[in-house]
């Protein structure tokens, strides 16, 4: 009898046991339908660059080369069968190194087919070296420039050695920035300095009117010059002194 | 047994070369997504490229799609949206929408399109110096034109391959053959100070693939305002006058009325 109720005993255990762990199986919480499932920049040549879509944060990066020089990014976005997204997949990103030098929110708002919604912001990362600026001018010694506006036709020509400059001057600007850190309207890359990653050239004129608007703003005094190059930028630590006449 | 074996490879080479052989399928078909033209020659006349241009620097760059015959702003230059820019000085280099070719409009971009000048010596002699790449005589015959246009009827890759690159102007600055002769110093006018600096459009076809896989030829009649039969430098660049006759079909066929 006690070996019978032993059996049973144990055949009861191991039944609960069994039982036990099969109730404890549960099934994942069901994905919102309000998520973007893909986002691909479409493009380029060969493969898309994939973005990272990160639920945590409702956030989306996606990494640049430099070396692709893109100026405008073309999304492929999927989303849950029924949802929407807004701006929808194909929106062009137009105008990308204002993105990069003025800022610009982009995001993007997926609507479920229950009407939830989820809004994603994009994050771009231009993976690329850091732009690096020989300087014109020391703590003590302040280099000079002089444009004399009274002639018929004066130029100054700013030689800017160092490295992280693209090759492609579409890509590049220099500004003067002034002492209160406002920035000038750009400076004209000289056209005859091209395909030089070592060296930017800017060319201030004074010819027929109108005038470069650069000259128009331009005061005698102290500007340091900033570089931007695609999606990174400098500025020269010391400023160099522009006389203007 | 042994003949089923050979019919059966007999059918997978024939497979495999038919596939090889054929045209390249268009990505979309005609009229899809309701912009694109039909088969057909269109004329663009006076298209306002960059009326400020000087011979001194680069033009405003006019990106323009053959299928859809308009301009694509150039805030889209990297996208498959257009098919050939006219860039540089006075917009004379036509580049196709190429995103391989580095240091092209295109660069970085998924453009796939491809460009070939038809070049034809005999032809040539009539209007052409084929030693010295000068015309003979100006104005060209009009006639000419319409003569070199109407015989490109397909597309010879092997006469006349495709580059990836721009197809400019003739045999200035560089052994290339272009689309028109530049006259830098004023040699075929001398004495006559507004004769430098004039181009001069030759009777001179180009092949264009699209970016989406279909043929078109295409000639720039002129680049000045109201297309004068012989400019000079009163003349206003940067309105560029040119037809074309695309294909939409994805065959080579451009006997195309």
């Amino acid at each position: 009898m006690h070996l019978y109720l032993r059996h049973l005993a144990a055949a009861l255990f191991l039944i609960t046991f069994a039982a036990c762990t099969k109730t404890e199986t549960i099934a994942p919480p069901a994905e919102g339908q309000n998520r973007i499932l893909t986002y691909n920049i479409v493009n380029v040549q060969g493969e898309p660059i994939s973005g990272a879509v990160n639920d945590r944060d409702s956030s989306i990066t996606v990494y640049l080369p430099f070396y692709r020089q893109l100026v405008v990014l073309e999304p492929e976005i999927t989303v849950p069968e029924g949802a929407t997204v807004t701006p929808v997949s194909g929106t062009l990103i137009e105008d990308l190194l204002d993105v990069f030098r003025s800022g610009r929110d982009i995001k993007y708002t997926v609507t479920a087919k229950d009407g939830s919604k989820r809004t994603y912001t994009l994050r771009i990362v231009v993976q690329q070296p850091d732009v690096v600026l020989n300087e014109l001018s020391t703590a003590t010694e302040t280099k000079e420039f002089t444009i004399d506006t009274r002639l018929a036709y004066d130029m100054i020509s700013i030689n800017l050695a160092g490295s992280g400059f693209m090759e492609n001057n579409e890509l590049m600007k220099m500004v003067l920035v002034d002492e209160t850190g406002k920035e000038l309207p750009p400076i004209g890359l000289s056209i005859t300095n091209v395909g030089n990653i070592y060296k930017v050239s800017g060319v201030i004129t004074k010819y027929n009117d109108p005038q470069e608007p650069v000259l128009q703003e331009l005061k005698t005094g102290l500007y340091k010059i900033r570089i931007y190059s695609y999606g990174k930028n400098a500025t020269t630590k010391f400023p160099v002194k522009i006389n203007k006449l | 047994m042994y003949r089923k074996l050979i019919w059966c490879l007999l059918l997978t080479t024939a497979a495999a070369c038919s596939k090889d052989d054929a045209p390249p399928a268009p990505v979309d078909k005609p009229g899809e997504n309701g912009n694109t033209v039909k088969t057909g020659v269109y004329r663009v006349v006076n298209l306002a490229a960059d009326t400020n241009a000087t011979s001194g620097g680069n033009a405003v760059s006019l990106y323009y799609s053959l299928e859809e015959n308009k301009v694509i702003p150039e805030s889209q230059r990297q996208t498959g949206n257009w098919d050939i820019v006219f860039y540089g000085i006075y917009n004379s280099s036509v580049y196709p929408n190429n995103g391989a070719a580095f240091g092209s409009p295109g660069y970085g971009g998924p453009g796939k399109a491809l460009i070939s000048v038809v070049v034809n010596r005999k032809f040539d002699a009539q209007y052409y110096d084929t030693l010295q790449y000068k015309p003979l005589q100006l104005p060209i015959s009009r006639d000419l034109f319409t003569t070199a246009f109407e015989s490109v009827k397909t597309v010879e890759e092997d006469k006349f391959p495709f580059f990836t690159r721009d197809i400019g102007l003739d045999h200035f600055q560089g052994g290339f053959d272009g689309w028109g002769h530049y006259d830098f110093y004023g040699l075929l006018f001398p004495g006559d100070p507004k004769k430098s600096h004039v181009v001069y459009t030759m009777p001179r076809v180009m092949v264009i693939k699209t970016h989406k896989g279909r043929y078109a030829k295409l000639m720039i009649e002129n680049i000045y305002k109201d297309s004068p039969a012989n400019p000079n430098r009163d003349n206003r660049p940067g309105f560029i006058t040119f037809r074309y006759a695309i294909q939409m079909d994805g065959t080579k066929n451009l006997d195309i009325k």
